[in-house]
């Protein structure tokens, strides 16, 4: 088993990190925070042209056909920019429609290839939908429960507040329709792929809080010297480091579980979840300790990366609902 | 209409740049490689003329093994070859030498137009396409911020100080681009696997016919004598106003020539 990325996934993580580093910086994210719309103009095009949107798309839809292992770099590049775009709603609703097949597929997922057609799930726990205001589909449970796709006028969507403004919830409401697109296809498959998603894209925002986090530690002066250079500082940003850098290959092994439907997919994903979440929130408050507590405003980039961080601690499930699957699991 | 794409492998624009103590040229070794971010534009530009016109783009650089990562991107962004000009031999080209290695390398290479971007960011001497240009016998169309072509004629606005002037030549031609010119494309994935299978030709001295003594540290027109690491940042002069700020503001500029 190979979890490392191979060059290939490397050099297209790097082409990504710079083309976010260009479009979609912090001040952009700033304006994005701001803005009613909540979307950096033109960055979905600019994704989609570099084939990050139809990655693990199937070729025959005019994708790459990869798996979540070669996506896996990408997402890391995603959490690192706190990038408030609808990545992982799509990738994971393009997997949902390409396993459905049909029409629908064929409907779908050429647009979201092209950059054209985002879509917002509503898979796991919890009620709100994630990206629901920004979707042309949405793909969430009738009153029934049952799966089902629809555009996006076609249903009720009403949109919440939520602390992270670079991410966009509403509660969904679909009428039913009596039968689902989706039968027969792996839905906690999907849901697990999420998960793993979500969990690449925290320690991402874990990496990134930490080097804001060192830069400063290496600038700031007290007492004549820089603080990085006390142990109360230095101590806690290496701990914090060595807990995320733990937590990433666990996430490239759920990657792997995930792309090859392994046995243990499941619990991998929720193990995943949980380390990435747990690492990514203990980066976070040190980030913020060691910078003073300035994090706490909104002028702060911190603040940002802090509030993602949070969010995406709950999306997808918490870490305390992963830490209950992966318990079920092994013990049974 | 077949094009060279002349790219360069340059230190990180945010880094530290070194010189070795050794012989005074830059130290490629300790810093990270980038490609020139002008010639991405060049790259760029390329490729949207081959896209509207059919024909190759053909990368060509000159620089050490390392170098290879920078053409990796450009074919990665949709080139369809490469040439790599890499000898022992080539360490410490000044400007001269190096536009005499690429116009021999040029030579082997079948093309009707050459793209560089204006300048490099390490050497920032913006003379090489001037002097492809004089070596090659090539129409010299410098500082593009558009290019047009119509079957062999290359029409080019030339950025100015005050706006621009529309120059017009037939091919062969060298065409150095400003970055108001385009925005240039990120390499995407399939651009990445397809650049592995693509030809990368590597050419040493012998290969180009570049005669040794023209190029190198000894071959150069010109060489570092000295260097200095740059003075830390001076203290400004503070003026506290006592009534009298402007004057004493303007005494300043007065005695710095500034008006």
């Amino acid at each position: 088993m190979r979890l490392a990325p191979d060059q290939d996934a490397l050099d297209f993580a790097g082409s990504v990190r710079e083309l976010l580093a260009d479009l979609a910086d912090a001040a952009a994210l700033r304006v994005a925070w701001d803005d009613a719309d909540g979307r950096i103009p033109g960055v979905w095009k600019r994704l989609a042209e570099a084939g990050v949107l139809g990655l693990s798309v199937p070729e025959e839809y005019g994708g790459s056909g990869a798996d979540l292992t070669t996506l896996l770099a990408v997402l890391v590049e995603v959490g690192r920019s706190a990038l408030p775009e609808p990545l992982v709603e799509t990738i994971v609703g393009a997997m949902l429609l390409a396993e459905a097949g049909g029409v629908i597929a064929e409907d779908w997922l050429p647009r979201v290839v092209a950059g054209e057609a985002v879509i917002a799930v509503g898979l796991g726990p919890g009620a709100l939908v994630s990206a629901a205001p920004w979707a042309d589909l949405l793909v969430v449970a009738d009153h029934a429960g049952v799966l089902c796709a629809m555009p996006r006028d076609e249903a009720t969507v009403t949109t919440s507040e939520s602390v992270d403004r670079g991410v966009r919830l509403a509660a969904v409401d679909v009428p039913s329709r009596g039968g689902s697109a989706f039968d027969g296809v792996h839905l906690d498959r999907a849901f697990d792929a999420g998960v793993v998603a979500v969990a690449a894209q925290l320690t991402g925002l874990a990496e990134a809080m930490l080097d804001m986090a060192v830069r400063h530690a290496k600038q700031r002066e007290q007492f004549g010297v820089v603080i990085g250079s006390f142990q109360a500082i230095k101590h806690q940003l290496a701990d914090a480091y060595v807990a995320n850098a733990f937590a990433a290959p666990v996430v490239a092994r759920a990657s792997w579980s995930v792309a090859r439907d392994a046995p243990t997919r499941s619990r991998d994903a929720s193990h995943a979840k949980h380390a990435a979440t747990v690492a990514a929130r203990r980066a976070a408050r040190t980030a913020l300790q060691v910078h003073a507590g300035i994090g706490y405003t909104f002028e702060h980039d911190l603040h940002m990366w802090m509030k993602r961080t949070w969010t995406l601690s709950s999306l997808w499930g918490t870490a305390a609902w992963h830490k209950e699957r992966v318990a079920k699991e092994v013990l049974g | 209409m077949n094009i060279v794409v002349c790219v360069k492998q340059v230190p990180d624009t945010y880094e530290e740049k070194k010189l070795s103590d050794a012989d005074k040229t830059l130290d490629r070794e300790s810093v990270e490689g980038v490609m020139n971010e002008l010639d991405e534009y060049a790259v760029e530009e390329a490729l949207r003329l081959k896209e509207a016109h059919g024909g190759e783009v053909t990368i060509l650089t000159m620089g050490p093994e390392k170098a290879v990562e920078t053409i990796r991107k450009a074919l990665s962004m949709g080139a369809d070859s490469a040439v790599h000009v890499v000898d022992p031999a080539l360490h410490g080209s000044d400007a001269l030498a190096t536009s005499y290695a690429l116009a021999k390398a040029l030579g082997t290479i079948e093309h009707d137009l050459v793209i560089l971007g204006v300048e490099s960011t390490d050497a920032r001497m913006s003379v090489i396409p001037a002097m492809l240009a004089e070596r090659t016998g090539a129409a010299q169309l410098s500082f593009a911020r558009k290019v047009e072509v119509d079957g062999s004629t290359v029409k080019i606005e030339r950025q100015t100080d005050t706006g621009y002037d529309v120059v017009e030549a037939q091919t062969p031609a060298i065409v150095s681009v400003v970055e108001k010119i385009n925005e240039p494309r990120y390499p995407s994935f399939k651009g990445i696997m397809a650049a592995k299978k693509k030809p990368l030709t590597t050419l040493t001295l012998a290969d180009a016919g570049i005669e040794a003594s023209n190029v190198g540290l000894s071959g150069s027109g010109t060489s570092v004598a000295e260097f200095a690491a740059r003075p830390p940042k001076q203290a400004g002069t503070i003026v506290k106003d006592e009534g009298d700020g402007g004057v004493k503001l303007a005494e300043f500029l007065a005695s710095q020539k500034i008006i």
